[in-house]
């Protein structure tokens, strides 16, 4: 290898006269170790796809001007992550509209005083006794159901 | 005003002032050469196309990025090589994957027998097939353009080290099936 960087050295640094290029080439004609390197070469370059190979090329220019323009081809304009949002706002729409729009006690129960009043309760399909504690800041109110005991009767 | 063909750096601080011609100058400069890189690595021709438009396009993209005192075509393969070992990638996964699903005789081969419209019908693809993406890569660039180790190492994003023995095991195993080719041929 360091054999063959001395020629290519001095091919590129040395003034490229006749003379040293008929040395040149007579020493890579001669030389059994640039021999083989070129016929490595030769081969490789036999087993691989040249420019030369090619027919005609395609012109990339118009294909390339297109999708410079335009979306990509094959990717559908702006669906991205905006499904994702759609679903999200309509969702965030649904509960907003529950909240305002769930029906509200009728008015007659609301000016009766009457804050809640429990009429039956079942409880694992059996029914059950109900309790209704109020606080006395009437803020909150609780609600107690147990189960009936045996024999009672509500 | 200064005569002969623009170099491609002029081409591409041209492109860079808007001038889209001067990059079709140079797509132009280097379309053969990039579908021949393209190919020897992915070994389809239509693949190949599909990668070389990419890469002007990504090219183009990131011109801004491109530092002038380095060669555009240096950097124009690493990014077409660059992609065509991710398309390589991809492919390899997706037939891993498949592959838990389908029996060993219905695998797709290492590189797909495609038709490759275009190509000299000499030439033989399946030989290529044989080597590893980035050996085909080192012995394309060592053979057909002149590149040294570092230049292939650049390319491939390795040390120059690494370069050197992909070259190698590139030019051995080539050795060996031409071998065996002529052995059988005899």
């Amino acid at each position: 290898m360091n054999h063959t960087r001395w020629v290519q050295v001095l091919i590129r640094f040395l003034p490229f006269r006749s003379s040293l290029s008929a040395r040149a080439r007579r020493h890579l004609e001669q030389c059994p170790e640039c021999l083989g390197r070129m016929a490595d070469i030769r081969e490789a370059r036999a087993s691989t796809v040249s420019r030369h190979d090619l027919g005609e090329v395609e012109d990339f220019w118009p294909q390339f001007v297109l999708r410079l323009e335009g979306p990509k081809p094959g990717k559908p304009i702006g669906l991205g992550w905006s499904w994702a949002v759609g679903i999200a706002g309509l969702l965030a729409l649904t509960i907003v509209g529950l909240f305002f729009l769930s029906p509200s006690p009728p008015q007659e129960v609301l000016s009766s005083g009457v804050k809640l009043r429990i009429n039956y309760v079942r409880m694992y399909e059996e029914p059950g006794q109900a309790f209704i504690f109020h606080t006395q800041d009437a803020n909150s109110t609780f609600v107690w159901v147990e189960k009936q005991k045996t024999g009672e009767v509500l | 005003m200064k005569d002969g063909p623009m170099t491609d750096n002029e081409l591409v601080q041209s492109s860079l002032k808007g001038n889209m011609e001067s990059y079709r100058t140079l797509m132009n400069r280097y379309r053969e050469q990039a579908m021949a890189l393209a190919l020897n690595i992915l070994a389809n021709y239509q693949d190949a196309e599909d990668a070389c438009q990419e890469a002007f396009l990504k090219a183009f993209q990131n011109l801004d990025r491109f530092d002038l005192e380095r060669s555009f075509k240096t950097w124009f393969y690493v990014l077409l090589s660059r992609l065509c070992l991710d398309q390589i990638r991809k492919k390899n996964r997706f037939r891993h994957f498949v592959g838990r699903f389908l029996s060993g005789n219905m695998m797709p081969a290492a590189v797909p027998e495609a038709s490759n419209p275009g190509l000299h019908p000499q030439l033989e693809l399946k030989l290529l097939g044989r080597l590893r993406p980035k050996e085909r890569t080192a012995i394309f660039l060592w053979s057909q353009e002149g590149y040294s180790g570092s230049e292939i190492a650049t390319v491939l994003g390795c040390s120059p080290k690494t370069a050197h023995v992909h070259l190698f095991r590139a030019r051995t195993r080539l050795k060996a099936i031409l071998k065996e080719e002529m052995n059988e041929s005899h």
